[in-house]
């Protein structure tokens, strides 16, 4: 059984509130579950805010959706707000921020999680809106302590800043944010951040498609090893965030790998043999070819054939990708009825619009799409969609389940471009 | 009857569960994995495509993908009641351990055999959590 610190017993026990008690007995609860033999301060929390993107949990009222949703109790307890000492920023959310027509939402849907947003805030949320925080003021150092509702921020927090959280939930993010605490287990504990095996990339890895397929391949094969944590060897360069954050959001898909190591690039790898802890037996992987053109198989139909529906940006693009999006598409028109979406936060639309990128986009006829994507604004979007193009394999993975036998296809920005404009997904 | 096995796990989820199994050795998708309302999965290709494991003892390697893995389950219960009646899980991540306080079902995990070649489906599985045990009694050959 898990112990506790005297602050923890009373909470606890009651001492704080019946509200503070509900979310602690579900942490107790979970470090049990775990095996863990004690909790630990959690430092940042990226956890849905306003309107939950999700099909449960729904509810007019404020508090009852809270309950269901991030409290899971059916006491009447009312929403009393998130520990003062943990920093809170928002996920995607269930509407866009500025426009809920192109995804066919509504007007009273959007309405109500911009009322919604202010209550979060109110009780110290911040309101970013993005599955891409690290973009967007998630920074975090070397050991500092996180919990996110983001399975490619898990990857990316524990990789590449070296900080310190498990894939829990959302829930668990729920609880975390009201006690400020978490079980002590997973990757909270040295001893379990250590590459398991070797995986020596030999398939294609130059571009950012590259790294979103070897991610996805990787994340198929990693199955069989219990997500056993890898260290990635192999001919790197160019190495950049936004491979890294296409390949994390892959791997997140198909794997429930919560840490990748990457030799000679995320610093607990400087070398092969450190980030194995000076393992000399150790399986290896190795991602080919053939591997490669197995996912793209699964990713994409084959042949050519129209598309209503282009999605582009996950995970959320950067500024840098908008301005390369923008520089593509700059004197094109999208075909009529076919909608062409761009992903990303709040902040970097901004930072667009004040570049000119907006505009360009939007003389083009496309749009910028800010808090969330389909995979959290959906359903409704796909009415009257026989193909639907992205350019992420995270998006042609999921969207398959909801599209109901339209046809998927994936490829890079530019392809998507191209099929906006004309209005038909050309087979390379 | 027919022949019967048992494996020995850690008591992950306290309590007694027993019923029938369903075997998913690719786990579930996380994201766009099971309908909320009924607990059927949609993950396209999958093993059990279209079933639902409602009153099913789960059995699956660990998690995957999505830290949403655990809203498979808060769904169909917040939804319509419909949960599995317990668990045998290979290893379990955090993401299962959500789920395992979500659902509040008796679950035994981390164990050092492939539970999947002791483990078939429609077999009919006592999950202990207490102990810590799984009892398998295969189908008898002669129904």
């Amino acid at each position: 059984m898990v112990k506790l610190t005297e602050y923890e017993q009373k909470m606890l026990d009651g001492e704080f509130g019946r509200y503070k008690q509900i979310a602690m007995e579900h942490v107790v609860e979970f470090a049990n579950v775990m095996g863990a033999e004690e909790l630990v301060k959690i430092s940042k929390v990226h956890i849905c805010g306003a309107v939950a993107p999700l099909e449960y949990g729904q509810s007019d009222d404020l508090d009852e959706s809270f309950r269901r949703t991030y409290l899971w109790t059916k006491e009447p307890v009312k929403f009393e707000g998130y520990s003062p000492e943990v920093y809170i920023q928002t996920d995607g959310g269930a509407v866009d921020q500025y426009d809920p027509k192109p995804m066919y939402l509504s007007e009273e849907l959007f309405q109500k999680n911009l009322d919604w947003q202010l209550k979060y805030a109110e009780k110290g949320v911040s309101i970013v809106g993005s599955c891409a925080p690290y973009l967007n003021g998630w920074v975090l150092t070397k050991g500092e302590t996180f919990m996110t509702t983001e399975s490619s921020n898990v990857l990316f927090s524990n990789s590449v800043y070296g900080a310190a959280g498990n894939a829990n939930g959302v829930t668990a993010c729920g609880w975390a944010a009201i006690t400020g605490r978490g079980p002590k287990c997973g990757m909270h504990l040295p001893e379990n951040r250590l590459a398991a095996m070797e995986v020596r990339v030999e398939c294609p890895c130059e571009t950012p498609r590259d790294w979103d397929i070897l991610g996805y391949s990787l994340g198929r094969l990693l199955i069989n090893y219990n997500n056993a944590i890898p260290v990635l060897t192999g001919n790197f360069h160019d190495v950049d965030v936004i491979r890294l954050k296409r390949m994390f959001a892959a791997i997140a898909t198909t794997s429930g790998l919560e840490m990748c190591h990457i030799e000679g690039i995320t610093p607990e790898a400087p070398t092969k043999e450190i980030a194995l802890g000076g393992k000399k037996d150790y399986p290896v992987l190795r991602i080919t070819q053939e591997d490669y053109d197995e996912s793209v198989r699964r990713l994409c139909d084959p042949g050519s054939g129209p598309v209503q529906l282009i999605s582009v940006g996950c995970p959320h693009y950067s500024l840098q990708e908008i301005r390369d999006a923008a520089a593509y598409i700059k004197g094109k028109k999208v075909h009529e009825g076919v909608r062409l979406i761009f992903w990303t936060s709040c902040s970097i639309r901004e930072a667009a619009r004040m570049s000119g990128y907006l505009d360009t986009i939007e003389a083009a006829g496309a749009t910028i799409g800010t808090n969330g994507c389909p995979l959290v604004q959906g359903f409704a979007c796909y009415e009257g969609v026989t193909g639907m193009a992205v350019d992420a394999a995270k998006q042609a993975h999921y969207n398959r389940s909801w599209l109901k036998g339209g046809k998927m296809y994936y490829g890079t920005m530019e392809q998507c471009v191209d099929a906006a404009v004309s209005g038909v997904w050309e087979e390379k | 009857m027919g022949k019967t096995i048992v494996l020995k796990g850690r008591p992950a989820y306290p309590g007694v569960a027993e019923g029938y199994a369903m075997c998913c050795p690719n786990s579930i998708q996380g994201w766009a994995g099971v309908e909320a309302k009924t607990g059927k999965i949609i993950e396209k290709g999958h093993v059990h495509e279209g079933e639902s494991f409602d009153g099913k003892i789960l059995v699956i390697p660990t998690s995957k993908g999505s830290c949403g893995w655990s809203g498979l389950f808060q769904g169909p219960l917040d939804l319509s009641g419909i949960r599995p009646a317990g668990w045998v899980v290979k290893y379990a991540d955090s993401k299962v351990g959500v789920a395992a306080v979500l659902v509040g079902r008796p679950m035994v995990a981390d164990f050092e055999e492939d539970i999947f070649q002791y483990i078939s489906d429609n077999d009919y599985v006592v999950v202990d959590g207490n102990e810590g045990t799984v009892t398998i009694t295969k189908p008898d050959p002669e129904d």
